[in-house]
């Protein structure tokens, strides 16, 4: 009667073990068919960097007023004003260019020059721009560099002769133009 | 076979046009950016003297005279104006009784009317350069002073005056 208890209980001790092994077997399975049932899907992502070409200017410069020369000189005391400055940003190529021009001639006599610093290209120095319209814009900057060049300083420079006489406050339009 | 040749014809024609267009489109690619600049020149009127202070110091032996040409001293104007129809006149401050100060222009650069000579015997302010017009020049300026009493004051100061204004 003991025997067959004892041979019962071995029994029973046998089937747990081996429900634990099935069932960790089942999971097992499940878990790699779970892995193996992942689906697995794919884009095309279009890239493309159009052709950019940025300038800007920080604002316009102060009032540039003639107001003194020298007695016996026709050529009277130029005056200046570096107060403001020009940003580009180009992706196009090596050989950018700024170019400078006027909305209107100035009359024979007064001069007004420009000059523009730069970092990533090559300045032409200062450039006469008195007679530079929209169809013979002068080049400032040449050369420049794919890339970013900020806060490069304009300088105007203003001069006159005392026998092109007094003038009255005229405003004119300068452009200033990124091109290839 | 046709098709294949009409779908290839198709192809590069339209490859031909997407070219064109694309160096168009490069070519006409810019940025501008426009700034106002303000520009004025101002009426200028500058004169100067080339030496400041001209002495006339009278020999002894004219003093004795009664009247005469004592000594003479040459000085250079030189004048920058963008006026129009502006003049050069010209007064002495100090004149004295005792002799008379003869100006004389000499050696003009500069398309002016002038007068050639003028006498400074009081304050009274003379016009010596007129016309001037968005010009600059210079002409030589002498001064001959003549004894009108040899006994009088020994020396006395003429401060002459050179002054732009409009015509």
């Amino acid at each position: 009667m003991k025997q067959n208890k004892q041979t019962s209980s071995n029994q029973e001790s046998v089937m747990k073990k081996s429900f634990a092994v099935l069932a960790t077997a089942v999971l097992s399975t499940m878990i790699v068919e779970t892995t193996f049932a992942q689906a697995t899907a794919t884009q095309n992502v279009t890239l493309a960097v159009n052709t950019v070409y940025k300038i800007a200017t920080s604002g316009n410069p102060g009032p540039l007023t003639i107001t003194t020369g020298t007695a016996g000189v026709d050529a009277l005391t130029s005056v200046n004003d570096a107060s403001t400055t020009y940003s580009i940003t180009q992706n196009f190529g090596n050989t950018v260019k700024v170019t400078a021009h006027l909305d209107a001639a100035l009359v024979s006599g007064y001069i007004l020059d420009m000059n523009l610093a730069s970092t990533k290209g090559t300045s032409a120095g200062t450039i006469d721009i008195s007679n530079a319209t929209s169809g013979s814009a002068v080049d400032v900057v040449t050369n420049i560099a794919r890339g970013a060049d900020a806060g490069q300083i304009i300088t105007y420079t203003f001069s006159a002769n005392a026998s092109a006489g007094t003038l009255a406050s005229t405003t004119k339009v300068v452009t200033l133009t990124l091109t290839n | 076979m046709k098709q294949i040749i009409s779908i290839l014809a198709r192809h590069t024609a339209s490859f031909i046009i997407l070219s064109i267009l694309n160096s168009a489109t490069l070519l006409s690619q810019y940025s501008a950016s426009n700034q106002v600049v303000t520009l004025e020149v101002l009426e200028l009127n500058k004169v100067i003297v080339s030496k400041q202070l001209l002495a006339l110091e009278s020999p002894l032996y004219y003093q004795s005279s009664s009247e005469g040409p004592v000594v003479s001293a040459q000085t250079r104007l030189v004048w920058t104006s963008n006026g129009e129809w502006r003049k050069i006149s010209v007064a002495s401050k100090q004149a004295s009784r005792s002799c008379i100060v003869h100006i004389s222009l000499q050696e003009m650069n500069g398309d002016t009317n002038t007068r050639h000579q003028l006498e400074l015997t009081d304050a009274s302010t003379h016009d010596f350069i007129q016309g001037l017009s968005k010009s600059a020049g210079s002409c030589g300026v002498r001064f001959s002073v003549i004894m009108r009493d040899p006994d009088g004051e020994p020396a006395h100061f003429h401060s002459v005056v050179y002054t732009v204004t409009s015509s």
